[in-house]
């Protein structure tokens, strides 16, 4: 006898099944329909193309499921437990739905495939355990919600409704296969261990001639059940089973650096977002796509100094809103409320730091920075709203070319002993050294770039600087949303670098490195830039230089968000760190690429931050925490903000934060 | 009300500043921006248009690059954009100039900073309300009507003290910095105000020529860089050493 089972087994009238499923099928596709119409149709070109890149994403996303359990990444992003669940149910969903997806071969399509071997392994074993782990997971991720729920989660009634649907799903799907078994006296019985273990029991508990009536009332309500499920899914944050793996696929393949986009100053009507219906079509899919698990609030600096910022409020806030400012077709309605501050509070809006801690917790790549960035380039560009504080530094960049309002130091102040040549119109050399305002016009800064390029002769490198002649990359004015001015800055550094034949650039700031590296390609330029961490390390590496004498003391390395997260550079200042003889290492819990940012970020340096609840206090007593004696630093704000927060929180103690170059060095080397 | 705003465009960070021929001063800047002061004279002007109408006329004198601050002033709200193709150092040649302009364009009341910041005159503003014979206040906080043809102004005296003053029309008013808050102006406006053209005057259009603008005895001879005096030390070492070492400092000042 071939091993297989009689379908629709005890079912009678199974044409009902057809028109509930029909039901049920309109109210998805409406649904989704709505949603898809809502995203719009015009794909960004940065997000079309590169389908290979983007599948291999997805397989290691959506079915590695990478980003949700997180192995490989530093503590702080990995979720065992989580991850664990995760992918019980994820793959007992889908092996099951597969099972459906066979039953539906065989019946409508006439496809005998449901006997024999393939019945046995796959159809009763492998939906028999899938449908466990399914239970385990649903079990383990319920006794989190109940017991043990982290705060970044919100159970809100619409959260408490998904997993018991899916559980009661789930136990009747078992409680029907032991009572057909029971009640058939199924042979292959061993072949699904659950449903067996559910057939005795039941045996034992009902009589004979009650399995049957039973079995049917339960069949239907399970069918029931499942296509309202079904129906609402686009309606439940279950519609991530869907809009997850298409806003996995739609993820920025662009250097992260490069997420911001220029605007084309000349063409566009307006600039920036001010409301819904100015979004881009990822930036709407994100909305439709989070699961709600609120990494990214977790992460996020501003939250946890007690700003009224969150990146998960953000998404929820504007999803609800898209929600409701749908038309029944889907269309955003054209006047839909200005959302800032109608919807996002001014203060959350300049909270930000861009630190992209957010987008990197994101197990969807949802794009936290590149909509606040959107609304702050309307706000600014249309309306010339912005923080005073902010004002001012916009104005000194304007008028002066560098961000620090009141500041009179002059760009060669730090190098007036020094061997350095400056570079005149027509003149090049190897390197152009990008010393950067936060440097050149900080004075605690300067020994920073003393000791680089200190080391940079004694390797004997040949490179210049610029002089009075550099000014703002833009950074700073971009991230404010200042996109006018960025472009304004841009163009006149470029020229300047094109008057010097600039093809190499090293930089100390990692903010400047991430706008002449990713930023300024846009406009056409094709320079190699490099962070001095980079060239430090090689310069260890290939034996160029040697430090000088021993330097015994443990450090902590801040890895600052625009060298790290933005550029993926987190081995080299950590190589440059234990050339130097002597030190040891001790890594903060949030390192790599969940470091938490020094503050000073999306334009965040030139805004007054209460005493008490400062983010680089937070980030300071991360620092000391680890009990080094040496807080390690490789960008010239991260060194501003973090040595005055670790020297108001030290105590006693005697901490000293220095930049890796200092490091290197020497820090006792003037 | 018929209001014209004198504003001056200054260069930003500059840099090889030296005396070049004819005595005036040469420099190379990438920056240019309205004179901070002319700026508030701009905003005060804005807040009188709404109290009173009328229309606000945007005036300076220069090269063509000059220009690009009177767009400034149209996104911040002046009607009309003017520019004297004129080019001189001497404060007293550009109150020649000015009031020549001035003359042709018309005005009630005449706005204007207190001083530019680059070469820290105050002088043109006076000394344009003498070339047209007209009253004229300095250091003025508050602007308000006084009838029809007259203004009353309340001007900052020594000593903190200040006096409210009655002055008719037309009249020129020199603006204290802080009488209103500066706007930042939205770039999306500044660039759609860069749609417009500006008036251009020659000499000829406002009845002067080259001569006229030779400079009457004010010569630069040299020019000197900053001095920096600030001389921080920042004292290293345990802090038992820091407070030895600043003692001994104090000792050594006393």
């Amino acid at each position: 006898m071939i091993p297989t089972r009689e379908v629709y087994w005890n079912i009678s009238n199974i044409w009902l099944m057809y028109v509930l499923f029909c039901f049920a099928a309109a109210a998805f596709a409406y649904g989704f329909w709505r949603h898809i119409r809502a995203w719009g149709a015009t794909l960004p070109a940065d997000r079309a193309g590169r389908v290979g890149e983007r599948l291999a994403g997805f397989a290691k996303y959506v079915f590695g499921q990478a980003r949700i359990h997180g192995l490989g990444r530093p503590s702080r992003l990995r979720h065992i437990y989580a991850g664990t669940f995760h992918g019980f149910f994820f793959f007992g969903l889908i092996i099951l739905f597969v099972g459906t997806l066979v039953v539906m071969a065989q019946e409508d399509f006439g496809l005998h495939i449901m006997q024999g071997t393939f019945y046995l392994w796959f159809q009763s074993l492998a939906l028999d355990l899938a449908g466990l782990f399914a239970i385990v997971g649903l079990c383990m991720a319920m006794a989190r919600r109940l017991f043990f729920k982290p705060d970044r989660l919100e159970n809100t009634q619409r959260e408490l409704f998904n997993a018991p649907v899916l559980l009661v799903i789930l136990v009747t799907g078992f409680t029907i296969e032991g009572l057909r078994i029971a009640a058939t006296n199924d042979p292959w019985a061993a072949w699904s261990p659950v449903g067996a273990l559910a057939a005795k029991a039941l045996a034992a508990a009902i009589p004979a001639e009650g399995l049957r009536p039973l079995h049917a009332s339960l069949w239907w309500f399970h069918l029931v059940t499942v296509l309202a499920l079904f129906a609402a899914l686009p309606y439940t944050k279950l519609r991530h089973v869907f809009t997850a793996p298409l806003n996995i696929y739609f993820r920025p393949l662009d250097a992260r650096g490069a997420i911001l986009k220029p605007i084309d100053l000349e063409t566009a009507e307006s600039f920036g977002v001010k409301a819904l219906d100015q979004f881009s079509f990822k930036s709407l899919l994100d909305l439709d796509a989070c699961t709600e698990c609120g990494r990214c609030q977790d992460a996020c600096p501003a939250f946890a100094s007690g700003k009224p910022l969150s990146p998960k409020k953000v998404i929820f806030d504007l999803r609800d809103l898209l929600h409701e400012k749908r038309d029944s077709e889907g269309a955003i309605e054209t006047d839909a409320a200005t959302l800032v501050p109608d919807l996002i509070g001014e203060n959350a809006l300049w909270a930000c730091t861009t630190c992209m801690a957010c987008m990197e917790a994101c197990p969807v790549f949802i794009e936290h920075v590149p909509k606040i960035v959107d609304m702050r380039r309307y706000l600014v560009m249309e309306e010339g709203r912005f923080p005073d504080t902010m004002q001012q530094s916009v104005r000194s960049m304007e008028s002066r070319g560098h961000p620090f309002p009141g500041n009179t130091m002059g760009r060669l102040d730090w190098c007036k002993d020094l061997d350095v040549r400056v570079l005149a119109e027509g003149e090049s050399a190897e390197y152009l050294y990008w010393v950067g305002c936060a440097t050149a016009l900080n004075a605690r800064n300067h020994s920073t770039a003393r000791a680089l390029v200190n080391i940079l002769n004694e390797a004997r490198v040949d490179f210049g600087i610029l002089g009075e002649a550099e000014h703002c990359t833009g950074d700073p004015a971009r991230r404010m949303g200042n996109e006018y001015l960025f472009q304004t800055l841009a163009q006149q550094n470029i020229a300047t670098f094109e008057s010097r034949s600039v093809q190499k650039i090293i930089t100390t700031c990692p903010h400047c490195l991430n706008s002449l590296k990713n930023e300024y390609s846009a406009f056409g330029t094709k320079y190699e830039v490099v962070h001095h961490s980079q060239l430090l390390a090689d310069l260890v590496a290939s034996g160029r230089y040697a430090p000088h004498g021993d330097y015994n003391a443990s450090v902590t390395f801040h890895d600052s968000c625009y060298l790290g997260r933005y550029n993926g550079v987190f081995d080299e200042p950590r190589e440059v760190i234990a050339a130097r003889a002597g030190t040891s290492m001790i890594e903060m819990e949030r390192h790599r690429e969940a470091s938490f940012c020094c503050g000073a970020g999306g334009g965040r340096m030139w805004m007054e931050e209460p005493l008490e609840n400062r983010v680089s206090n937070l980030r300071a007593r991360q620092a000391l925490e680890t009990g080094a004696d040496v807080v390690g630093v490789s960008c010239p704000f991260c060194m501003t903000m973090l040595e005055e927060a670790v020297n108001a929180e030290k105590g006693g103690r005697d901490v000293r934060v220095l930049d890796i170059a200092e490091l290197l060095h020497g820090p006792e080397r003037k | 009300m018929k209001i014209v705003v004198c504003c001056k465009a200054v260069p930003g960070a500059v840099t090889e500043v030296a005396v070049a021929q004819g005595n005036v001063l040469s420099y190379r800047s990438q920056f240019q921006s309205m004179n901070e002061c002319d700026e508030y004279a701009m905003e005060e002007a804005i807040v009188l248009k709404r109290q009173m109408g009328g229309e606000i006329i945007a005036l300076t004198m220069g090269g063509i690059t000059t220009q690009d601050i009177l767009f400034t002033a149209a996104a911040k709200g002046a009607d009309k954009i003017v520019r004297v193709d004129a080019q001189a150092q001497d404060p007293r040649a550009a109150s020649i100039v000015l009031a020549a302009a001035l003359k042709t364009l018309g005005a009630d009341l005449i706005l204007t900073g207190t001083q530019s910041r680059d070469s820290l005159s105050s002088f043109v503003g006076v000394a344009t309300a003498q070339q047209l014979d007209i009253p004229f206040a300095f250091a003025v906080t508050a602007i308000e009507k006084d009838g029809d043809n007259s203004i009353k102004v309340r001007k900052e005296l020594g000593g903190g003290r200040s006096a409210d003053v009655r002055l008719p029309l037309p009249a020129l008013v020199c603006i204290q910095t802080g009488i209103q808050p500066l706007n930042y102006v939205p770039p999306a406006r500044l660039m759609r105000a860069r749609q417009q053209r500006p008036t251009s005057l020659s000499l000829a259009d406002i009845g002067l020529t080259q001569d006229d603008l030779a400079s009457k005895g004010y010569r630069i001879a040299s020019v000197a860089p900053p001095v920096r005096t600030g001389q921080a030390t920042m004292i290293e070492g345990t802090p038992a050493e820091i407070v030895s070492t600043l003692l001994a400092k104090m000792k050594e000042v006393r």
